[in-house]
């Protein structure tokens, strides 16, 4: 009998082996898992670049789509595009970028909430969390910009919570915005190794918050944010990191797409590897692209300005050698590699030049008339594009000067729509392209589906 | 052929042991025997009713090892040590009885039966119950019910049988199982397979499918909560519980059964022949034509390609061949059975070893399905206190199919064939005729390709291992042990060569899936009585198990030619990848039944599951149930009344959980990205949270509630029970649609309620006893379901693939109801067209759709709810009849109130003809006012107007049916004929199997059609199903 007893101790030992808490723990074999992340400053350098990874995400069409169809740049008659230019929406189009932003502010809101537990190098940690908070600010600046007023959401939310969280102000948003960039430029480094291209530095924060600043002082909120946008401006001109391009066209070159024009760019590249831009795929005829151009764009130039002809050609060759005779943007054409069908330029999301234009402007608007340093940079933009110098010394004048000037020398780059909303000149611009436009059109509708999941707390914009 | 076992010295303890294990071993190898002897007493034993001689009693010399066994005629010898020793002779169902020798060499034994153990005993979770003590809904087939077909599958085996579980077979292919549900659907995302219980060991429902029928003893199904909940947080959907057979004291046994059969297709689908499709041709090219402004005399080449035709078609079109294409994929398949049981044992050690060997052609050419499979089955009592054993399983399996079923498979494909061309051999574009026509067939392959190139095989091997062991620790008290392995691996080869892979180059695809399952049990079980009257029965019990999955997968392409399928002669490996995943569960759980005077019964259980699927916030759950029974027929006011033998009524309520919730459904998971960094671009590795995380996610929970009673009249010759279920089911899993502004789109969360109520029925009458006898046994079951919540704003879902979403799971009614446009006539004429509210664009001839929601106007809003797939009720009748040595039995099973979806209709039963032939009643399709056709059937037309090509209830087919699902003659030859050829029995039966069926589906092959199976968002749709084969079985079975 003792040996019975003995056996069922021993069977009994062998399942209690069995019987502790952790036997029900188990963890993801064949995909990582949150538990088990977020513990080491090697984790949180690869956080950061999934940040980046949406950063590059919002940079191949989607931004294009949301600046050029909607402004007086591209038309389309098919897709999300025809859409956006004819303010005809269906209930979902505008998710995808709500989606891709509120993405981009989950990632880095858990990463700001889990990086002060973890102990780490310090440097490391304060360049990620300035990484972050620039990508936070990044998301809410466009998404202020698109929709108005949306949920402000600064920390990681369960699903209960996020259902509470509504339409929080403009302003309120803006604030969250000019409070997180003015943290990244206290921490991003102010230069890369050769090995950290690419990354963000405190310059590309200026330059953002500079932006956010100016669009602050427009419409809608029209707050006087000029002067604050001016020093912004001078720490990166007097940073003497940057230069301005001797010619138009050397800038967009696959040599120089990280050159010394460019504060900030979204990095593609070709190779079968996933990196590669869907740019020429979608707006570029010759590559399979269709959209139309709006009226006025190829006449917007002036003659002889050479950034026409560089931006713009009157025709183009299809893939199977067919001349066609429509306006084809070539400006992006470089990096595109016609074996493997896939594009590696980098777009670029700030450049020297923008910045000179905007300093130029800010510093008419704080002065309230046209100081010789804005003229001078404005002539200086002109030279370079081969058009002759201009004397103006009324400022409506000036600002006048200065978005047509903008306009040609940044065309495709995504900032014009913007600025006709700052500007307030969106409306007539739509009109004059023959839409019946009202001021509802400058803002997006929210994607349907989101109004419907948070039961009432959401509320469309007007017009929608 | 006697058999004695004689055991060695007491003393000697293990050697004894391992002496028995020996024995054991030689006689499952040898089947022989050991025997000495010296001055004995031999005699024979009978039974007291009847006379008949009984083999197999066990004759003991009280308090001394010697011990023998009766032979087949009753007979035994046994050495005696002294005239005073006692023989005790002992065996199941009868009364043991003790004689002193007294100095007599010959002892004649009459042994009297016990009725007590007699008794029907059931098998409960962790246990047996004699049936008079259930107080729960446990149905139960044993015995003669699964002997008497010879089916592949066990699953098969249960259909029509029981009350309240609805066994569905969808597919015919070879192999192919059952789906079987308990008291209908609990759940949405996560599955309604009830929980398979093999001797004990929990294992997953494709365990079964190697499962040979003829080892098993007797299958229960725990159909409450109240029976179910000892099974925790997998007893939501019932627990199948499946006790193999086990090795009986006594000589040994073999038994020979084997049998063949033939099978053929049960029905074609009615088509239109060549003069009948180019006349709808025909007419719908012209109509076509009209319907653009053409001009009907305008000549041939004028027309748009899609409209022109040979005017012979029209001017005589009897001169076209016609090939009947559908009869081409079927033949006459046979299918065999052989295997060999042998069992037997001393009175302390039992042992029964099978093996089977079962081969099955399909009746679709070149698909088929072989099985291996074996069972060792070994208990041991080591001494009066312990019993160990082994329960060992190996099976292996090999199932060839090709590309039958579903969307674009062969059953589908050739359904609409060109009836005037001859069927396609060879490569693609060989017959002049096809080129000629440039009719197109399934996007660049051809059928017959397929059924003669394609490679596609599964093999499955798998290994369910069981120990144990039995320990009588104090009276009444006992503790068992066991561990368990539970070996799976699947493999599946596909192959398509030059001819019929799309892109013309072969290509070569292998999966392969291990899973490896283990299990400990330690229950500690108590039974005693006090003061005669109480009888308590309590256990307890801990047992942990846990399971890895691993899953792979190549692809190979660029194959020099066609001569190996095998990956290795791939120029590259295009595809791959492997995946793994765990589970655990810790258990604890405890049971008491205590029954006052056997008249008021009553029985608790309790189980807390801890799961690793669970959140972490929600590890543990607790499943309890409680029931109780009053036997009014043994109450003293009840015995006066003779016609009521058997009366008890009995009540249970209970909890149990659905745990089959992804492994890691509540843990955040990380996805891959990636950005370039540096001047040159390098590629930089990021992760991003890519699920939320859900620490509360946990188990579906479903409360139930059952009443019942049990009544048997006229010394139980008619019995019958009713039952009444209400189960509510909560915490559904779904997949629920989150604020964007969470950073994720959908959660999975524990949301939504659904009912099941329903009613069932049991009767089991002896018509007819005596030399002829006729029994019937009937069972009829009604499930209503109802979905009483969904996810936030209880939004619908919308089932079904992208071809047709007619389902719908909403509010108010059963989970994946019909939802669709309803159809209600043929527009004859203009005028009525500009009267009511139609469809856009209709025109004469195109259908007419109702306004379900009579807002003037008719479109896709007018979508309605038209009927379910689960059926409202379903039955089974079997009948028996035996007149000396035959016996014939019949089963029927039916159902209704349930209606079938006809996908397939989406390609061939539209108004276009698309170069596809079409379902016969295409012949009484509309043509003119004058000549309506049957009412439903629209205009042909090659170009579409109004909603004729919509997805309407013109697809929809009521699926009530019922079948003779078998009838079985058997003869057992008399014993003395047996006996000639030295065998204890010999059987020969006939059985055919689906020999009649009665439905509405004419567009079908069989009404039990699901094409998404596993989907109960969207089932009962039909795109090209297997059809159930209609076989004749001869079988003979022979015991020595």
């Amino acid at each position: 009998m003792k040996k019975y007893i003995l056996l069922i101790a021993v069977a009994m030992g062998l399942s209690q082996t069995a019987c502790k808490e952790d036997f029900i723990d188990l963890s993801p074999i064949s995909s990582a898992n949150i538990n088990s992340f977020y513990q080491s400053e090697k984790d949180f350098e690869t956080a950061i670049v999934g940040v980046y990874n949406v950063f590059q995400s919002v940079h191949s069409t989607m931004w294009t789509e949301y600046n050029e169809f909607r402004g007086d740049t591209y038309t389309h008659i098919q897709y999300s595009y025809a859409e956006i230019s004819n303010n005809t929406f269906q209930s979902n189009t505008t998710a995808t970028m709500w989606n891709t932003m509120y993405r981009m502010i989950t990632y880095s809101n858990i990463i700001l909430d889990r990086i002060d537990a973890v102990e780490m190098d310090e440097g490391v940690k304060a360049r990620i969390k300035g990484e972050a908070q620039f990508f936070r600010a990044y998301a809410y600046f466009a998404l202020v910009r698109i929709y108005g007023d949306v949920p402000l959401i600064t920390k990681e939310v369960s699903t209960s919570e996020a259902l509470e969280i509504g339409r929080t102000p403009t302003k309120e948003v803006y604030a969250q915005i000019t409070m997180d960039l003015t943290a990244a430029i206290a921490s991003l480094p102010t230069s890369l190794t050769s090995a950290e291209q690419g990354r963000l530095t405190k310059y590309a924060a200026e330059v953002e918050l500079s932006r956010a600043y100016m669009t602050m002082s427009g419409y809608p909120l029209k707050e006087n944010h000029w002067a604050d946008a001016k020093p912004l401006l001078e720490d990166v001109i007097n940073s003497g990191q940057f230069i301005f391009s001797p010619t138009y066209e050397e800038i967009f070159t696959l040599e120089n797409e990280g050159g010394a024009e460019i504060i900030l760019g979204a990095k593609f590249k070709i190779g079968g590897v996933g990196e590669s831009t869907q740019y020429q795929r979608q707006f570029n005829p010759t590559y399979g692209g269709n959209p139309l151009f709006e009226n006025g764009v190829y006449e917007s130039f002036e003659s002889g300005d050479i950034r026409r002809d560089f931006n713009i050609a009157q025709e183009y060759t299809t893939l199977v050698g067919a001349t066609i005779e429509a306006l084809n943007n070539t400006k992006f054409d470089y990096g595109y590699d016609r074996a493997s069908t896939e594009s590696g330029m980098d777009f670029p999301v700030q450049r020297y030049t923008d910045v000179l234009l905007m300093y130029a402007e800010v510093l008419a608007e704080v002065d309230g008339a046209v100081p010789a340093k804005s003229l001078e940079i404005l002539n200086q933009v002109r030279t370079r594009a081969g058009l002759e110098e201009l004397a103006i010394t009324d400022l409506s004048q000036f600002r006048v000067a200065m978005q047509k000037e903008r306009r040609s020398e940044l065309m495709f780059e995504c900032v014009r729509w913007f600025d006709l909303v700052r500007t307030e000149m969106a409306v007539d611009a739509l009109k004059a392209i023959g839409h019946d436009a009202n001021e509802n059109w400058l803002l997006f509708p929210l994607p349907q589906t989101e109004i419907d999941k948070m039961q009432g707390v959401l509320k469309q914009n007007p017009g929608y | 052929m006697t058999n004695k076992l004689y055991l060695i010295q007491k003393k000697r303890f293990w050697y004894r042991q391992s002496w028995q294990v020996f024995q054991v071993i030689m006689m499952m190898l040898f089947g022989c025997y050991m025997a000495y002897g010296q001055g004995a007493v031999r005699g024979t034993v009978i039974s007291k009713a009847d006379g008949t001689s009984l083999p197999g009693v066990t004759v003991l010399v009280k308090g001394s090892v010697e011990a023998s066994v009766t032979d087949v005629e009753g007979a035994y010898t046994i050495n005696v040590p002294n005239e005073n020793s006692i023989l005790v002779f002992s065996y199941i169902g009868f009364k043991s009885q003790e004689i002193t020798v007294g100095g007599k060499s010959v002892i004649d034994v009459n042994l009297e039966v016990d009725i007590k153990s007699l008794e029907e005993v059931v098998v409960v979770g962790y246990g047996t119950q004699r049936k008079s003590d259930v107080t729960s809904a446990i149905a139960k087939i044993g015995g003669e019910d699964l002997e008497v077909r010879p089916v592949a599958r066990v699953d098969q085996a249960l259909q029509g049988q029981l009350a309240g579980v609805q066994v569905q077979q969808p597919s015919g292919r070879p192999g192919k199982g059952a789906e079987i549900k308990v008291r209908g659907i609990g759940s949405i995302s996560a599955g309604s397979n009830p929980l398979y219980v093999v001797d004990g060991y929990p294992i997953d429902a494709t365990t079964f499918s190697n499962m040979n029928l003829s080892d098993i003893e007797s299958i229960e199904v725990l159909k409450d909560a109240a029976s179910a909940s000892i099974y925790g947080s997998r007893g939501s959907n019932g627990v199948v519980i499946i006790t193999t057979k086990q090795g009986k004291s006594g000589d040994l046994k073999l038994e020979v059964k084997t049998y063949a059969g033939i099978q053929n297709v049960e029905r074609l689908i009615p088509m239109m022949n060549t003069s009948e499709w180019l006349s709808m041709l025909v007419d719908g090219r012209d109509r076509a034509w009209a319907k653009t402004g053409g001009d009907p005399n305008a000549p041939m080449a004028d027309r748009p390609r899609n409209y022109q035709y040979d005017p012979i078609w029209k001017t005589d079109p009897g001169s076209m061949p016609y090939y009947n294409h559908q009869e081409w994929p079927f033949q006459a398949a046979p299918m065999t059975d052989f295997q060999i049981t042998a069992s037997g044992g001393s009175e302390k050690a039992k042992y029964l070893v099978s093996a089977d060997y079962f081969k099955q052609d399909g009746i679709v050419k070149n698909t088929d399905y072989t099985r291996y499979s074996f069972r060792t089955n070994v208990s041991v009592d080591v001494n009066d206190f312990l019993n160990i054993g082994l329960n060992l399983t190996p099976s292996y399996s090999i199932g060839n199919d090709r590309d039958t079923e579903g969307k674009g498979g062969v059953l589908h494909t050739i359904l609409y064939a060109n009836p005037f061309l001859p069927i396609r051999t060879g490569v693609w574009g060989e017959s002049p005729e096809y080129t000629d026509y440039a009719v197109s067939w399934d996007g660049g392959s051809n059928v017959v390709s397929r059924i003669e190139n394609l490679i596609d095989k599964e093999t499955r091997g798998q290994m369910l291992a069981n120990v144990f062991a039995n320990v009588k620790l104090a009276k009444g008290l006992s503790f068992k042990t066991s561990f368990g392995a539970n070996y799976i691996s699947t493999k599946r080869d596909r192959f398509e060569n030059q001819i019929i892979s799309r892109t013309r180059a072969p290509v070569g695809y292998s999966w392969n899936t291990t899973s490896v399952n283990w299990l400990n049990e330690n229950i500690l079980n108590y039974s005693t009585t006090i003061a005669t009257k109480h009888s308590i029965n309590a256990l307890a019990g801990f047992t942990t198990q846990y399971q890895n999955d691993q899953s792979g997968y190549l692809k190979g392409e660029n194959y020099a030619n066609d001569l190996v399928p095998t990956l290795n002669a791939a120029g590259a490996i295009t595809q791959g990848y492997t995946q793994e995943s765990d589970w655990s569960l810790m258990s604890f759980l405890g049971r008491v039944n205590y029954s006052f005077n056997n008249k008021y019964l009553l029985s608790a259980s309790l189980r807390r599951d801890g799961s690793s699927r669970f959140g972490s916030d929600n590890k543990w759950g607790w499943f309890p149930a409680v029931s109780a029974g009053w036997r009014v027929s043994e109450e003293e006011f009840m015995k006066s009344i003779a016609v009521i033998s058997d009366l008890k009524l009995r009540a249970s309520r209970g909890t149990t959980g659905n745990n089959n919730i992804p492994n890691y459904g509540s843990i955040g998971l990380l996805g891959q990205s990636s950005y370039l960094f540096g001047t040159d671009e390098t590629l930089t590795v990021g992760m991003y949270p890519s699920s939320i995380s859900n620490r509360n996610l946990s188990w579906e929970t479903t409360t139930s509630t059952d009443i019942g009673i049990d009544f048997g009249l006229l010394q139980n010759r008619i019995y019958a029970s009713v039952d009444y279920y209400n189960n509510q089911t909560k915490d559904m899993l779904l997949n629920v649609p989150v604020p964007s502004t969470t950073g994720y789109t959908s959660e999975l969360r524990n949301l939504g309620r659904v009912e099941n109520k329903g009613w069932e029925f049991e009767l089991a009458t002896k018509n007819i006893v005596g030399k002829f006898n006729w029994s019937t046994n009937v069972n009829l079951s009604f499930n209503k379901n109802k979905v009483l919540e969904l996810g936030p704003g209880n939004a619908p879902i919308i089932g079904g693939d992208w071809w047709g979403q007619v389902n719908i799971t909403q509010v108010g009614n059963p989970i994946g109801a019909y939802y669709m446009l309803v159809q209600d006539g043929i527009f004859n004429t203009a005028q009525e067209i500009a009267d009511n509210p139609s469809w856009a664009g209709s025109q004469p001839g195109d259908v007419i759709i109702k306004d379900t929601n009579e807002d003037g106007v008719v479109n896709i809003d007018d979508r309605a709810i038209v009927g379910q797939n689960q059926p409202k009720y379903y039955f089974g009748v079997t009948n028996r009849f035996s007149y000396a040595g035959f016996d014939l039995s019949v089963l029927i099973y039916g159902l209704g109130g349930n209606k079938i979806f006809n996908d397939i209709g989406r390609e061939f039963n539209g108004p276009s003809d698309s170069q596809k032939n079409h379902y016969k009643n295409w012949v009484n399709r509309w043509r003119s006012p004058e000549e309506p056709g049957d009412g439903t059937t629209p205009a042909a037309s090659e170009l579409v107007t109004g909603a004729s090509s919509q997805y309407t209830t013109r697809h929809l087919y009521d699926g009530g049916f019922w079948r003779i699902k078998n009838v079985s003659l058997g003869y057992n030859v008399p014993k003395a004929v047996a006996q000639k050829i030295k065998s204890g029995g010999i059987r020969i039966y006939l059985t055919g199997e689906n020999l009649l069926t009665k439905d509405h589906y004419d567009v079908g092959y069989n009404p039990e059609v699901n094409a998404r199976s596993g989907n109960p968002l969207a089932p009962g749709g039909d795109y090209g199903s297997y059809p159930l084969a209609r076989t004749f079985i001869l079988g003979l079975n022979l015991s020595f």
